[in-house]
């Protein structure tokens, strides 16, 4: 178990990982910008899936609210750029230290009073409609007729400000999920880790143990807030616009732990797996409703719809997710498949 | 002076009380066994030494050290250990990890390796199974687990909440068994038991809880004498 | 002073309040009895209100009126989502199924926006605008009845219980002609429902309001606000 949970890749599974980076840090030499954009997408789940994953995968805690962190991160990075002509590079760590603020207080709140299980879930939810409300009213931040980043010029990329082609934001996206996941196995691997999956498996006997389970899991809190806030603020530079409702919103925060649940909650692997099988599917979905004349305006909808399939199908049949399967079919486990559950 | 010092302990959940002055001594070395019907406050008692549940007032002391209001994780590295209710192991973690887990506190974990060969010599049957899922053993095993993890922690005290609920007979003999045997290696037991003829005969000292107050106290011959116990727990 | 203004703003409140509670208590009965948050309850509700407006557009149908049909229907469906979905999820953890339900949710909201559009929709009763007049108080037709629907329905809800006192090994079994009481107020919600508040706050600040309550009764009295602490 603990080395599935680890990813726990043979040098099979190692050798592939190692190939399909390789195949990712060439691509877009090669395929045209439609591809790099919806693997940019990929990158967008599979980095969101994963900071959500330390949070829900490692600590067990359940967070419905994490478009919150991603809002925060997006309208803090935005604002110091449109206000004050911030690089996001420098208002990253002052993103950062907000989701963590207030994934702390959450947290806090949450974890001192005892709200459990689906209550927290609740919390959370609760926090993130709250604040989506209150952007809606924020005027400095435009309120609810939006904030605008000045779009980029054509000259060039400018990786400082963040300014330039999808191909730089490639890889921008590509580094930090590789990043993000070097982190999570470094996590899993350390002491931390091993005291989350003690909460996780069982909180109360993790506790009657000794393990200070309040700290272990505001760090996980704080942490995955942190994370998502990152990704707030690299998406806010690619879209170059943020509306209140769709940045907060409860379709949000389903939509960032998509990867994560179709990959397999609380391993390493899933989110991105589960982010490779999301988006191609999403996107052919777009493709095919384009062919109907009057599909281009129900677009959004069918996404959701087919979002919120994936969701009940994978609870229904897979509920470990798609790749602890993957990896038994494959033999990419450390036990070479056998067994492991 | 006793190693385990509770005086006049309130403990409530929300409105309703659960605990109301409850004081007890143990002394180190002794097993105490503490009984009562369901819902008389056993649990809460543990988990209130435990510092699980903060109690509302009164005090907790350890060694003559004042311990009250001090988070779980602190207490549990003083060395009172516990072992829940239910048994509460890690379903999915193997025999071995689940033992592991209980050496995270510092007291235990320079010496883990040895604690654990001590484990296994006690419960030979862990060390065959250790590689197996914890969830996948027995009641009896996984109550073994339990115990085993428990002492991984190198605990001078141990708090029992109901070990033999829900074990075979022959079961549940060979949990007392490794509980007398604990005690003898000197670490200090408190019992929780529904099954209140054998608790009793193994404690050196008993308190009967009722609605959260002790409305009983003595040595474990006293009150397998006494009347009331006979009648209300013995069915005598 | 709008003294007045104020009375005729608590009176409609309350009795919007009436509907939402009838829709809580559904809410509550189905956490009661299967031990599950149905997180897609308010969707499902909005099921029921579209069904109203169809059999108004489309028959004509009072939706005062049509609360049997809706609730038969919704009933229906409530009984097939629990008999092909939710049975299967009694052993699986808290979290999944709360997943489940917020998937079920979605895929709900989703499809009323593709088949309704995203514009509000009203039903044009011929007394819409109608109004009752008790002294100072100016109550309006439709909202007044639609409260007093859902005290009639909370009534027999309660009467049911009393009646029948569901056995506990009941519980999975009997969670179909509890789900139908839960939508009886679907059907009670567009008649008041799209209707303009006139209120005095923002009705977004409204909201706003109502989730900063949330989370106050979440963290301080997890047992609700006139629950008994256990």
């Amino acid at each position: 178990m603990l080395n599935l949970w680890l990813g726990g890749a043979n040098p099979r599974g190692r050798a592939l990982l190692a190939g399909m980076l390789a195949v990712l840090a060439a691509a877009p030499f090669f395929v045209d910008s439609y591809i790099v954009s919806v693997l940019i997408l990929v990158f967008y789940f599979a980095y969101l899936g994963q900071a959500w994953n330390i949070m829900m995968g490692f600590a067990g805690q359940l967070s419905l609210g994490h478009a919150l962190y991603f809002g925060l991160g997006a309208y803090t990075g935005a604002a110091l750029y449109v206000k004050f002509g911030l690089s996001p590079w420098l208002s990253m760590p002052v993103a950062i230290v907000i989701a963590m603020a207030v994934g702390a207080a959450i947290g806090a709140l949450g974890f001192r009073f005892r709200i459990g299980g689906v209550y927290f879930a609740l919390l959370t939810i609760a926090f993130a409609e709250f604040t989506r409300i209150l952007f809606d009213h924020f005027t400095w931040v435009g309120g609810s007729s939006g904030l605008f980043l000045p779009v980029a010029s054509r000259q060039g990329n400018d990786l400082w400000m963040l300014r330039g082609a999808p191909i730089m934001f490639y890889y921008v996206w590509l580094v930090l999920t590789v990043g993000l996941l070097i982190l999570c196995r470094a996590l899993l691997a350390s002491r931390l880790g091993y005291y989350w999956l003690a909460i996780r498996e069982d909180e109360p006997a993790a506790q009657a143990l000794g393990i200070d389970t309040f700290r272990y899991k505001m760090i996980a809190v704080m942490l995955s807030a942190g994370l998502t806030a990152v990704a707030g603020v690299l998406n806010a530079f690619y879209f170059n616009v943020l509306f209140p409702e769709p940045t907060f919103s409860i379709n949000r925060s389903i939509e960032l732990i998509l990867g994560a649940i179709i990959g397999g909650v609380g391993t390493l692997m899933g989110p991105i797996i589960g982010a490779f099988i999301l988006t191609p599917l999403g996107e052919s979905l777009t493709l095919i409703i384009e062919q109907i004349p009057t599909g281009v305006q129900k677009l959004d909808g069918l996404k959701q719809v087919f979002y919120g399939l994936c969701v009940v199908l994978i609870v229904l049949f897979q509920r470990a997710g798609v790749w602890p399967w993957l990896a038994r079919k494959l033999r990419l486990g450390a036990d070479g498949g056998k067994g492991g559950a | 002076m006793s190693l385990l010092a509770v005086d006049a302990l309130d403990l409530f959940y929300g409105d309703a009380q659960a605990l109301d002055g409850v004081s007890l001594a143990v002394d180190e070395g002794a097993v105490v066994a503490i009984v009562g019907a369901n819902g008389a406050g056993k649990s809460s008692l543990i988990r209130a030494i435990a510092g699980i549940e903060p109690a509302a007032r009164g005090r907790v002391a350890f060694k003559g050290q004042d311990i009250t209001g001090w988070p779980s994780h602190r207490v549990c590295n003083l060395g009172i250990g516990q072992v829940a209710e239910g048994r509460q192991i890690f379903p999915t973690l193997s025999v071995r990890e689940n033992l592991e887990m209980g050496a995270v506190i510092s007291r235990a974990r320079a010496g883990a390796a040895a604690t654990m060969r001590r484990v296994f010599e006690i419960f030979p049957r862990l060390a065959e199974r250790q590689r197996q899922a914890a969830g996948t053993l027995s009641g009896g095993e996984q109550q073994m687990v339990a115990i085993g993890r428990c002492l991984m922690g190198r605990p001078e005290l141990i708090m029992f909440d109901e070990p033999s609920l829900g074990l075979a007979p022959t079961v549940v003999q060979e949990v007392f068994r490794v509980i007398r045997r604990l005690n003898d290696e000197g670490i200090t037991i408190i019992l929780v038991e529904q099954n209140v003829a054998v608790s009793l005969k193994l404690a050196d000292r008993a308190y009967v809880l009722e609605n959260g107050r002790i409305v009983l106290a003595g040595t474990g011959e006293e009150l397998l004498n006494d009347d009331r116990v006979r009648q209300a727990y013995l069915g005598l | 002073m709008p003294f007045e203004l104020y009375l005729n703003q608590i009176v409609s409140g309350l009795l919007t309040g009436l509907v939402y509670g009838l829709s809580a208590l559904g809410l509550s009965v189905i956490f009661g009895v299967v031990k599950i948050v149905n997180f897609a309850h308010g969707e499902m509700m909005v099921i029921g209100m579209y069904l109203a407006l169809l059999l108004f557009r489309f028959a004509g149908l009072d939706p005062l009126l049509s609360i049997p049909i809706v609730a038969l229907i919704l009933f229906g469906l409530g009984y097939a989502l629990q008999a092909t979905v939710i049975n299967r999820l009694i052993e699986v953890p808290d979290y999944m199924q709360f997943l489940l339900l917020a998937g079920i949710a979605i895929i709900i909201v989703s499809l009323s926006l593709i088949v309704f559009g995203p514009d509000a929709q009203n039903v044009q009763l011929s007394y819409a605008y109608d109004s009752v007049q008790i002294g100072l108080l100016i109550i309006d037709k439709a909202r007044l009845l639609a409260g007093a629907a859902a005290v009639g329905v909370a009534a027999a809800l309660f009467l049911f219980f009393e009646v029948f006192q569901p056995r506990d090994d009941l519980a999975v079994d009997s969670v179909g002609p509890d789900q139908m009481r839960v939508r009886f107020d679907v059907a009670l919600g567009d008649t008041w429902g799209l209707l303009d508040d006139r209120l005095l706050l923002q009705p977004s600040l409204k909201s706003m309001f109502s989730f900063g309550l949330l989370i106050l009764v979440l963290i301080f009295r997890p047992q609700g606000l006139l629950g008994k602490r256990t």
